[in-house]
């Protein structure tokens, strides 16, 4: 092992050849699953290396605005896309830390009915899995620290939203989030600067440093090496993050195993490309479809004020989605609301009075991940007719809400249906056409492609992760979970990366 | 905001008579034209990927010759005089045809990513201005 303690940037091509160093375990990610599963071996003395495709950018560094964040920190300036009967953006981040860095640090543990069900499926109790789960998520939560979403931090447009859903009779617990001393700058989705979101490269990351650990950054990794069936590290090449300029090759071995935790879009293609052969590979790609509704209110709102996603509900869980209210910055309103030319401007002007309320669906459908242009990622994805018309249901329950929270009209958002409706005209959205096309959707929540499973013909890994048919080889990020969660997935999938690394060093069920 | 030192081109010149009408000036709001959009297409083509600056083009292609779908007039959107470019403009984001939708789609982002950093149209709608773009990253 090299006696380095420290984090490796982009390093140009001076013809020194490869960058070279040995490990204990290297870790393909530095995103939830990456982060967590490096500091729990790091801290089990492990030495560990973590390879990230993306720059790492300290609070200072993150871009002040919308444009710099699609630069520099959204993967492939946003450009990830389902194929399908629509063009839904897949949203994540590629940076040092993920997408923990653009998300809004929701903190919510994983449904009981959610373990129970993988627990029956991998033939396990579901009350052991389910121990050695909150154990990890009890863990994540001291490591990064959580707080209640109340007070100063929340928004207008959070505590419309409250009031809304008082109206409907439901009083949701404040929201949880990983941050500290959040001040509601409103500007979760282009990363803290402030530095109160306590994203896995501020709360994780360090401690791996400080243990002896080493992060590469700027680091796409080509191809996962093996001798025979047992991985034995990873090469790839650095690439500058501004010109894309290809850097110094490095060639990273791992004594006890790679953990790849790039994400559910890009671990299924990483796999592909390093030889791993299942028909489920990339498969089972699942997602919490994202849709929103805008209400407009005579008084001001000013989304930018207040936490980005202050309130969030599982009231309505049981039809299949949840709630939340998720503040846009101004920089992306013009594409969100209805038309354009002077209508649009004069809209925009108004924008103050804007509230906006987004739904996430549990959504049954199933899709691919393939490689599309230039090997990036694509996913082929439609929801079922079932899912259209929960998503209906949800969008008229989001326009229910701004009424009851006392919005004149909604913007619901749905192409070929009339942009704005009045409040006593909400009902028309149950009556919404059910095509994909014209609902205005993103996918950010994702899981699967390299799904664990106790069915080896299903499943690329098996219950702890390992990929079939390989030594040496563990899924540990979204693209292992089988199923859909139904809430915010970062805490699950922190929590499962820790177990993978115990599973690793024999612990775990 | 940051420019870069590449030249307007032809295509340059397509996205932004293609953006211009979407975004207009309204009364005391500021247009999108009088937002620095020759620099912060410069900037674009300088900091994206080829697909993404293609896609763009591509889009204000769709752009140019929707008139055709939305006012049934078999000419270029930029020959369009102000009244029906800006017919065009509402018209094409609410299009039934899904391609000349999201082409107008991917041009509303970029233009609102132009038009809501500027620091006149925030501070009329109460926004604070962006700050310098640090544009950096740990090298150590």
């Amino acid at each position: 092992m090299a006696d380095l303690m420290t984090h490796l940037a982009f390093q140009p091509d001076e013809g020194t050849g490869p960058l070279e160093l040995d490990c204990d375990v290297v870790v393909v990610g530095s995103g939830a699953g990456g982060a967590a599963a490096a500091h729990a071996l790091a801290v089990e003395g492990q030495s560990v290396v973590v390879v990230e495709a993306g720059a790492w950018r300290d609070a200072e560094q993150l871009p002040a605005d919308f444009y710099g964040a699609l630069r520099d920190v959204y993967d492939g300036w946003q450009s990830g896309l389902t194929a399908g009967p629509a063009l839904w953006p897949v949203v994540q981040a590629r940076t040092v830390g993920g997408t923990t860095v653009l998300n809004s640090a929701i903190c919510v543990r994983t449904p009981e009915s959610v373990v129970a069900g993988w627990a029956r499926e991998q033939g396990l109790e579901a009350s052991v899995l389910s121990r050695h789960l909150d154990r990890h998520q009890d863990a994540v939560e001291g490591l990064l620290g959580v707080e209640d979403t109340v007070g100063a931090t929340l928004g207008e447009n959070d505590r419309r939203a409250i009031r809304g859903a008082l109206a409907d009779g439901v009083v949701d617990p404040p929201m949880r989030r990983f941050v500290k001393d959040c001040a509601g700058e409103g500007r979760c989705m282009m990363g803290c600067r402030a530095g109160h979101k306590q994203s896995v490269d501020r709360g994780l990351l360090p401690e791996v440093l400080d243990r002896g650990g080493v992060v590469l950054s700027c680091a796409p990794v080509d191809r996962i090496a093996f001798e025979g069936r047992r991985a034995v590290g990873v090469v790839g090449r650095f690439r500058h993050p501004r010109t894309r300029t290809a850097g110094r090759s490095f060639r990273i071995s791992a004594r006890k195993a790679v953990f790849v935790a790039a994400s559910a879009t890009w671990t299924p293609l990483l796999l592909r490309r390093s030889g791993v052969r299942h028909k489920a590979l990339g498969r089972g790609f699942r997602s919490h479809p994202g849709a929103a509704v805008l209400g407009v209110y005579d008084d001001p709102i000013d989304m930018h004020r207040g936490a980005t996603q202050g309130w969030a509900s599982l009231g309505w869980k049981d039809q299949g989605f949840k709630l939340e209210t998720l503040s846009l910055p101004l920089q992306l309103l013009a594409a969100r609301l209805p038309g354009g030319g002077a209508a649009l401007t004069r809209r925009l002007g108004e924008s103050r009075h804007l509230g906006h309320f987004a739904l996430g669906l549990n959504a049954e459908a199933s899709g691919r991940v393939f490689a599309g242009l230039g090997g990036r990622p694509m996913v082929r994805y439609a929801l079922t007719r079932h899912d259209l018309e929960r998503l209906r249901v949800g969008i008229h329950l989001l326009a229910r809400l701004h009424v009851e929270a006392g919005a004149r009209s909604v913007l619901p958002g749905i192409a070929g249906f009339p942009s704005e409706l009045a409040a006593d005209e909400i009902d028309q959205l149950l009556t919404a056409p059910l095509k994909p096309r014209r609902f205005t959707c993103i996918l950010s929540h994702l899981f699967g492609g390299a799904v664990v499973g106790g069915d080896p013909a299903t499943s690329v890994c098996d219950p702890k992760g390992r990929v079939r048919g390989h030594e040496g080889l563990v899924v540990a990020c979204a693209s292992g979970i089988p199923t859909t969660l139904g809430v915010n997935p970062q805490l699950t999938i922190m929590a499962l990366a820790r177990l993978r690394a115990e599973q690793l060093l024999g612990g775990g069920p | 905001m940051a420019e870069t030192s590449l030249p307007p081109g032809a295509f340059h010149g397509l996205v932004h008579a293609s953006m211009t009408p979407l975004l207009p000036r309204v009364g005391e709001l500021p247009g999108v034209e009088e937002t620095g959009l020759d620099g912060f297409l410069r900037r674009v083509h300088a900091d994206a990927p080829p697909a993404v600056w293609w896609g763009l083009v591509g889009a204000a292609l769709a752009y140019q010759v929707g008139p055709l779908l939305t006012l049934g007039l078999p000419w270029p959107a930029a020959w369009l005089g102000v009244r029906r470019a800006d017919d065009h403009a509402d018209r094409a984001a609410r299009t039934p045809v899904y391609v000349l939708r999201q082409a107008t789609f991917l041009l509303l982002t970029f233009a609102g990513l132009c038009w809501g950093a500027d620091p006149d149209v925030r501070r009329s709608l109460s926004q604070d201005p962006i700050g310098p773009d640090p544009d950096a990253w740990r090298t150590s």
